[in-house]
């Protein structure tokens, strides 16, 4: 199945073109709507190719740790053009114009999956970018004796890493977030370029946190197994060859279950406009009884009286939701936030309050038997607690800013607008708002994390109070990382970095310089002692913030569009 | 992309303007810039001889841009909609509930006023948001499209009597068309943009006059302008 006709539109480009030829005007005019050519991901992408290539042909890459880095660092960058193309495809799934356009074609749905699924290879070409950058390490890398085999296993490991992400991403496909934030590939940019341009001691905790995905299983598979000859290593590649196999399972089921009408409707809203009509339906029911025997003064009264235009008019349409009714966590926020901010609340939120007490019972209730699990007397290796602390704390805290949906773009105007765009709302009251929201959140998780820290502690057998420091020094970091954050949520509501002009250029120096130097400051303040740590945690609020001022005056001084698209 | 070049328009207090023009010819584009969504390539957009600022909160609050699918969260009521609108906006509370309910009533949705907006028609919610609209009241307001946005004749009939009283007290309403017959009967100036150009920028009686013809005045303006372009 195909929507492409290329003969015909080859045909009819050519009938365009001979008659935008007679017509300087309308030639002229046929510029200004040509797409621009290079998009924000290509620029990435070529950064990180040309600074791979720089290092391996200026003689950086001549030891083992180099070689282990570089492939970090391709398998990171791998990682995160694979979460773009996924994001594309649920996207052309889930919620694509062309999806909308599909339901009213002649189609089956596996149609349209199929279709989906092709375009992709297409966008994928340039993820063989990051091959020819690893293929050119190889060459150039005589003193880890690299010879062609050992260059196609070096191309052969990022393949099959790119073939793991893909795994992980068709795994989240199947569970249907309701989006992969821009962030998380973004993450893995910053971290793969991380990598490379940060000192030695940061660029190795970087390459751990590489090595704990999936890609990095199959890195290290390759460099311990292969290169070295420890054979046992290469046990990693079961859960990897594992979670391969699952993921060829979970897209079958995808393709089969995949349906055309379900993906705006939810199940949940659709119970919800059952619900609604059905009651409309009762009361029309009940109206249509009691008007059944009305009496003269009745009907008179009625005429009168317009229930419905009174309760509208004694309505307080100014008075603020009750936050308190929508959960705790609301409820504390609630006392803190000003009345403006109480409006930006519920608005951003979409007036569907009670989500942040919904996420903290639910990671209280991973949290709970991950602290049991690290309790010292329990014969566990402590890691399994930790990790599963981890996930917890994942759910529990803001990592990502929180969800504010106001942010969420939708087709209006012949664009996509964020929802916020046309109506007065500051840059600085906005963010404001949502520091305090997510201090309130990670305040009323810190307890866990200082709890989980000081088990770990035990079971490190380290000093508990250490433990207990290490948990504000994390805290510390992680409140420092909002105004980032909340820079990222608006940033990621416009073009700023898809557009030609100066101000891109701008906003993405801006992004790659403060995010770089607050992912090494936080990592060095996680490890240094104390007195130290202090000083980088503050930097870290001095990196952040100046993000967010800097973007702040961009956006304040509308040198950046509220539109999702590039123009 | 260039969508707009040299346009400079001065727009007295109590005037409807249509901005009319060919598909793509920049008139979203310009309503885009006076609401600040979008930004100039080249130029600048001042307001009140200022530079336009997003932060400048009490200026934005004087203008109100609706889009042709006007931008609201569908699981809220028309009630909550409205009611989030007037906080944003920070409207005077006096007599509140009642001009609300006074302009749903009007537009026929005041027995929807409590479903939410995904239950409702195009239509019905287009009328929500110009209830939001009618109840702000702001001092500009900026419409894409409004006659196309599948509301029935009662509520074509409330917008331009609202419209008209607004500009009576003095608001401005500029909004975008294609459909000339109504822009010639329902507007006081008109904007013709071309290829991001303003080729007119006349009132109507000017028109007329100048045409020679009381009917189909924009029509026939129309059918010239693309004479010349050829």
């Amino acid at each position: 199945m195909t929507f492409r006709w290329p003969a015909l539109e080859r045909e009819i480009r050519a009938a365009v073109r001979r008659r935008l030829r007679n017509s300087p005007d309308a030639r002229k005019e046929s510029k200004r709507f040509r797409p621009a050519g290079l998009q924000r991901g290509h620029l990435i992408a070529l950064y990180f190719i040309a600074v791979t290539i720089a290092r391996v042909y200026s003689g950086l890459i001549t030891t083992d740790a180099d070689l282990l880095r570089t492939l970090a660092a391709a398998s990171s960058v791998a990682c995160g053009i694979v979460v773009v193309l996924a994001m594309q495809f649920q996207r052309r799934l889930f919620r694509s114009i062309e999806r909308t356009a599909a339901v009213y074609l002649p189609i089956s749905n596996s149609d349209y999956f199929r279709y989906s699924l092709g375009i992709l290879p297409k966008n994928s070409g340039w993820l063989f970018l990051v091959f020819i950058a690893a293929f050119a390490f190889g060459v150039r890398a005589p003193a880890s004796g690299m010879s062609l085999s050992m260059i196609l296993a070096a191309l052969g490991s990022i393949l099959l890493g790119v073939a793991q992400c893909l795994v992980l991403v068709i795994l989240l496909l199947a569970w249907r977030p309701q989006w992969i934030h821009t962030m998380v590939a973004l993450g893995f940019f910053a971290l793969g370029a991380a990598t490379l341009l940060t000192p030695a001691p940061v660029a190795g905790v970087l390459q751990t946190v590489e090595f704990l995905l999936p890609p990095g299983w199959i890195t290290l598979a390759f460099f311990y197994g292969v290169l070295k000859g420890r054979i046992a290593v290469l046990l990693l590649l079961v859960p990897a060859a594992a979670v391969l196999i699952a993921g060829v399972r979970v897209f079958r089921a995808l393709l089969q279950s995949y349906s055309a009408l379900d993906f705006e409707l939810a199940p949940a809203i659709i119970r919800r406009i059952a619900n609604w009509r059905a009651g409309d339906a009762t009361s029309e029911q009940a109206q249509s009884d009691d008007l059944a025997a009305p009496t003269w003064f009745e009907m008179r009264e009625r005429m009168l009286h317009n229930p419905l235009r009174e309760a509208v008019a004694a309505a307080d349409l100014l008075a603020p939701t009750n936050w308190q009714a929508a959960g705790w966590i609301e409820g504390l926020a609630a006392r803190w936030l000003s009345p403006r901010e109480l409006a930006l609340g519920e608005y951003f939120q979409a007036w569907s309050l009670g989500r942040w007490t919904v996420h903290w019972n639910l990671a209280v209730k991973i949290a709970f038997p991950a602290l049991i699990l690290a309790l010292p007397f329990l014969p566990l290796p402590g890691w399994v607690g930790a990790w599963t602390a981890l996930i917890a704390a994942l759910v529990g805290l803001p990592l990502a800013g929180g969800h504010w949906p106001a942010f969420d773009a939708r087709w209006s105007s012949g664009t996509l607008l964020p929802q916020f765009s046309s109506v007065p709302v500051g840059y600085a009251e906005v963010s404001r708002m949502i520091w305090k929201a997510n201090l309130m959140r990670t305040a009323c998780w810190a307890p866990f994390v200082l709890v989980g820290g000081w088990l770990l502690a035990i079971h490190l057998q380290a000093p508990p109070l250490d433990a207990a420091l290490a948990g504000v020094r994390f805290l510390a970091v992680f409140v420092a990382a909002q105004p980032l954050l909340v820079t990222g949520r608006f940033s990621s509501a416009t073009n700023d970095s898809r557009t030609h002009f100066l101000e891109s250029g701008a906003v993405i120096a801006l992004f790659c310089l403060c995010g770089i130097a607050y992912l090494t400051l936080a990592i060095f303040a996680l490890f240094v002692p104390l007195g130290l740590a202090c000083i980088l945690i503050a930097s870290c609020y001095l990196a952040t913030f100046a993000c967010w001022f800097g973007y702040g005056l961009l956006f304040n001084r509308a040198r950046i569009d509220l539109i999702k698209i590039p123009r | 992309m260039l969508a707009l070049r040299n346009v400079s328009l001065t727009i007295e207090p109590g005037t409807i303007m249509a901005v009319l023009g060919p598909n793509g010819a920049g008139k979203t584009t310009l309503l885009r810039c006076l609401a600040g969504v979008m930004i100039p390539g080249w130029g600048s957009i001042e307001f009140d001889g200022k530079p336009f600022r997003r932060d400048a909160l009490e200026e934005r609050r004087r203008v109100l841009f609706l889009p042709d699918i006007p931008l609201s969260f569908p699981n809220m009521t028309v009630i909550q909609h409205v009611a989030m609108l007037l906080r944003l906006y920070q409207a005077s509370p006096d007599h509140l509930g009642d001009r609300v309910a006074e302009h749903l009533e009007a537009l026929d949705i005041l027995t929807v006023a409590g479903a939410p907006l995904y239950t409702l028609s195009r239509g019905q919610s287009y009328k929500s948001a110009l209830a939001a609209l009618f109840s702000v009241d702001p001092e500009l307001w900026l419409l894409d499209e409004p006659f196309a946005s599948g509301m029935d004749p009662n509520g074509m009939a409330i917008f331009k009597q609202r419209a008209r009283a607004a500009a009576a007290a003095g608001r401005i309403i500029l909004y975008s068309t294609q459909i000339l017959e109504i822009a010639e009967s329902f507007c006081d100036r008109v904007c013709v943009i071309d290829r991001g150009v303003v080729r007119l920028d006349e009132s109507v009686a000017a028109l007329r006059e100048r045409v020679g013809t009381t009917t189909g005045v924009l029509e026939e303006t129309f059918r010239r302008l693309r004479e010349n372009r050829q």
